[in-house]
């Protein structure tokens, strides 16, 4: 089985400062991962170090199978849309399209013509004058119609306004379900990906902090609230990933494989961004680093 | 063909949605059984979600028997849930209406009324899991 | 990914062709008809041949212009297509794109420059070569093809330059990632490198051959330098002429290779000296030297020249192809060197 991402203590510093660091995640293949964190958590670092337009400093990486852009067949292998969809302003849609064909071997040709019908594009456009959203999907086009095994997305729809950024997903989420590819996109917003990842890798001051199929996250996190009581004395299977004291009441964010059972808890199902949420403001509470992200970041 | 739509604030997850609109088409008799369900790729497609939640509710649908996949074809619907269940809500329904007339005379408002019923609800949900 | 390198290159090269094609037409029919000139003088029997030959090398002076191409073209072209080749990429975040398709960075910029170079080689020897065609009549007139302006107009050495000012935009692109200091650098180091090369390293690509010859009073192949102090230097002339040659220095020798010492100068130009201290006429700007002072420089000349000959160092018109493959293999093989370096700089070092 090969994984679409092994990562193994990989790092990558630039000058003295680490903008990844001691990231340990592995994404099965045919998973749609989404990466979530703050804008500067090292989303970018890492697709990058994937699509190969990076170089590790430490560590080691394996996406799809092989050490990225070692040679053209690998290259062919993963299709990346970097931030902001860039393109050449100066050329236009069918220039692309040809950029494209004359790129890669396994290009789709029809593929990439049906696309560009369905998404209303006109082929003697210049791209420097597509909206945010059409160039976005012209780069997906592109960067699907290669065929990947694994694509990989920068921040695809931060500059998309709500319409087209529905609209780009469902194309997303349309090819996955026909083609069965694994995907990795990052967003700094949670909202983006609820709906289209069924894998989390949460990234915090350039460290994993959370590395988790979505419907386990879900399943073992949860919210319990109460009167004010002290949270060094609850049970050893739950974790505390947040709390809130007021004088009256606790709240605290859990982790936990079985129920709660303590009838004193008011128990309640938490969102993948209230999870999000609450490893975030956790880790941004004055508790020291060296303690164990609860063993998720494996 | 049915279509379905997800709420993003209900809490519900998209999966646990999309099981729940169909159950509740077949109790309606929106589906009968024959009907093709949506394929995956056009459910992914209109409401841009991951296409294993979509796998993943049809597979519970298949395992409680409500649908079967016919490979290459599509999911088809096998049985039904609209007869039974529906004479059972009647005198049900009667009488929640009788205890709602009689939690309005207590004094309690909607929002209370609510909260009461969803509390109750938790409660003993959690009784039957204990 | 030929197609791409083409395709990024397009409108500059058809903006290159056209230029290109009217130079070309203008050169071609101004050409025939200077050498028309040029056979009639050669065909000429009267007694006033210097006559057609003058017009001939008194015409098409703006024509002539067009071998400033030759001599700027490589400049700007390694400016506008060298330097911008892989720092555009980085500023407009393409690399991005251009790097993750399933071409190889090397595969990539390899092509790039193959194509550069390649429409380089074809537009830079088209010039060159109905250049050197069109000013032949000169060069078999009035010219010298290896005085230093003209020997860069003639031959091939210009698609040298060409290639290398390519190469150093490319190498200036890859390494400073900018393009306006990238267009900067491959400005100032296209220039840098030429006048070094020319002023430096091309008079000394072939040992110069020496041409001794007597001093004489009518040509004035001496000047005379006083310095407080040191009292007088005599200066053989800083700019001598020989036809069909680059001449490139002179120096005053006896038999044996030396120079005059200090003490025969003394001796044999006492006359002048004699006036000298006196005087600050030698300083005079205006008017024609008194008398006295003409005839004390003949003596000294005249003595000086019994025991001394004016040594002019030059390469002969012989040496321009040989030249020309000497220069032209220096600043190919400074591309290939630059271009190496590119190569390996957009495969190891960039982000």
């Amino acid at each position: 089985m090969i994984s679409a991402l092994t990562a193994t203590g990989l790092g990558k510093c630039f000058g003295r400062k680490w903008a990844l660091r001691d990231c340990t995640v592995e994404i099965e293949q045919g998973r749609v991962a989404g990466l979530v964190g703050p804008n500067g958590a090292g989303k970018s670092t890492l697709l990058n170090l994937m699509a190969g337009l990076l170089a590790p400093s430490e560590g080691s990486l394996e996406v799809a199978g092989n050490r990225p852009a070692i040679d053209e067949e690998q290259l062919g292998r993963v299709g990346f849309l970097a931030q902001d969809s860039p393109v050449y302003a100066s050329l236009t849609v069918a220039d692309h399209l040809r950029f494209g064909a004359h790129m890669n071997p396994r290009w789709d040709r029809a593929f990439a013509q049906e696309r560009v019908t369905a998404i209303d594009l006109d082929p003697k456009q210049r791209a420097g004058k597509l909206s945010g959203g059409q160039r976005a999907q012209l780069a997906l086009t592109i960067a699907l119609a290669k065929r990947p095994e694994l694509l990989l997305l920068d921040e695809p729809v931060a500059s998309l306004d709500p319409l087209a950024r529905r609209e780009f997903l469902a194309a997303l989420a349309a090819y996955v379900a026909e083609h069965g590819i694994s995907v990795v996109l990052s967003s700094h917003l949670v909202a983006d990906l609820e709906r289209v990842c069924d894998f989390l890798v949460l990234l915090s001051a350039a460290r994993v902090q959370l590395a988790e199929d979505v419907d386990t996250l879900l399943a073992r996190h949860r919210r319990i609230f109460g009167p004010r009581r002290d949270l060094d004395r609850l049970p050893s299977d739950l974790r505390v990933v947040w709390s809130s004291h007021t004088d009256k009441q606790t709240t605290a964010v859990v982790r936990t494989d079985g129920p709660v059972l303590d009838p004193a808890w008011q128990i309640e199902e938490l969102t993948l961004e209230d999870v999000v949420l609450a490893y975030m403001g956790g880790s941004a509470e004055a508790e020291p680093p060296a303690r164990p992200k609860l063993g998720v970041a494996r | 063909m049915i279509e379905f739509h997800l709420d993003s604030r209900s809490g519900v997850s998209p999966y646990q949605q999309i099981v729940q609109q169909v159950r509740h088409a077949l109790r309606l008799g929106v589906l009968e059984p024959g009907d093709q369900l949506p394929t995956v790729k056009d459910v992914v497609a209109t409401l841009a979600i991951n296409p294993n939640t979509v796998l993943k509710a049809y597979r519970e649908l298949e395992h409680s028997g409500l649908v079967a996949g016919r490979p290459g074809v599509g999911t088809f619907v096998t049985a039904s849930l609209s007869d039974a269940p529906l004479a059972a809500q009647v005198p049900l329904r009667r009488e929640l209406e009788r205890w709602l007339v009689k939690a309005r005379s207590a004094g309690l408002d909607d929002e209370s009324i609510e909260a009461l019923f969803r509390d109750s609800f938790r409660s003993a949900s959690a009784r039957d899991i204990a | 990914m030929t197609w791409m390198a083409w395709r990024q290159t397009r409108t500059s090269a058809f903006v290159t062709a056209g230029v290109l094609l009217v130079v070309l037409i203008a050169l071609l029919i101004t050409g025939v008809h200077l050498n028309n000139e040029y056979t009639a003088y050669r065909h000429c029997l009267s007694l006033d041949c210097g006559v057609l030959r003058d017009r001939v090398a008194g015409s098409y002076s703006h024509v002539k212009l067009i071998g400033a191409l030759l001599i700027g073209g490589p400049a700007i072209l390694g400016v506008f297509w060298g330097a911008p080749m892989v720092s555009r990429e980085l500023e407009n975040g393409t690399f991005r794109l251009a790097w993750t398709q399933g071409v190889s960075r090397r595969g990539w910029i390899t092509t790039r420059i193959a194509v550069g170079a390649l429409e380089t080689v074809v537009a830079g020897g088209l010039l060159a070569f109905a250049f050197t065609w069109w000013s032949k009549p000169f060069d078999l007139t009035s010219e010298t093809r290896m005085a230093p302006a003209i020997f860069d107009q003639r031959g091939f050495v210009a698609v040298a330059y060409a290639l290398f000012a390519l190469a150093l935009g490319v190498a200036a692109s890859a390494t400073i990632r900018r393009t306006l200091p990238a267009m900067a650098t491959t400005l100032a180091g296209f220039i840098g490198v030429r006048m070094i090369v020319q002023f430096l390293v091309r008079p000394h690509l072939m040992t110069p051959l020496t041409k001794i010859s007597a001093l004489s009073q009518r040509q004035p192949d001496v000047s005379f330098l006083f310095r407080p102090g040191s009292g007088l230097r005599l200066v053989a002339d800083s700019h001598p002429q020989l036809p069909n040659a680059w001449a490139l220095g002179a120096k005053l020798v006896d038999s044996s290779g030396h120079g005059p010492s200090q003490g025969f100068i003394a001796q044999a130009c006492s006359a002048l000296l004699h006036i000298s201290p006196s005087s600050p006429s030698p300083h005079r700007k205006l008017g024609p030297p008194p008398p006295h002072i003409i005839a004390a420089t003949g003596q000294c000349i005249h003595n000086v020249g019994l025991h001394f000959h004016e040594a002019i160092s030059y390469q002969p018109e012989s040496r321009f192809w040989a030249f020309q493959w000497l220069e032209s293999a220096i600043f190919v093989g400074l591309a290939v060197a630059l271009l190496g370096l590119a190569v390996f700089w957009v495969r190891k070092r960039i982000v």
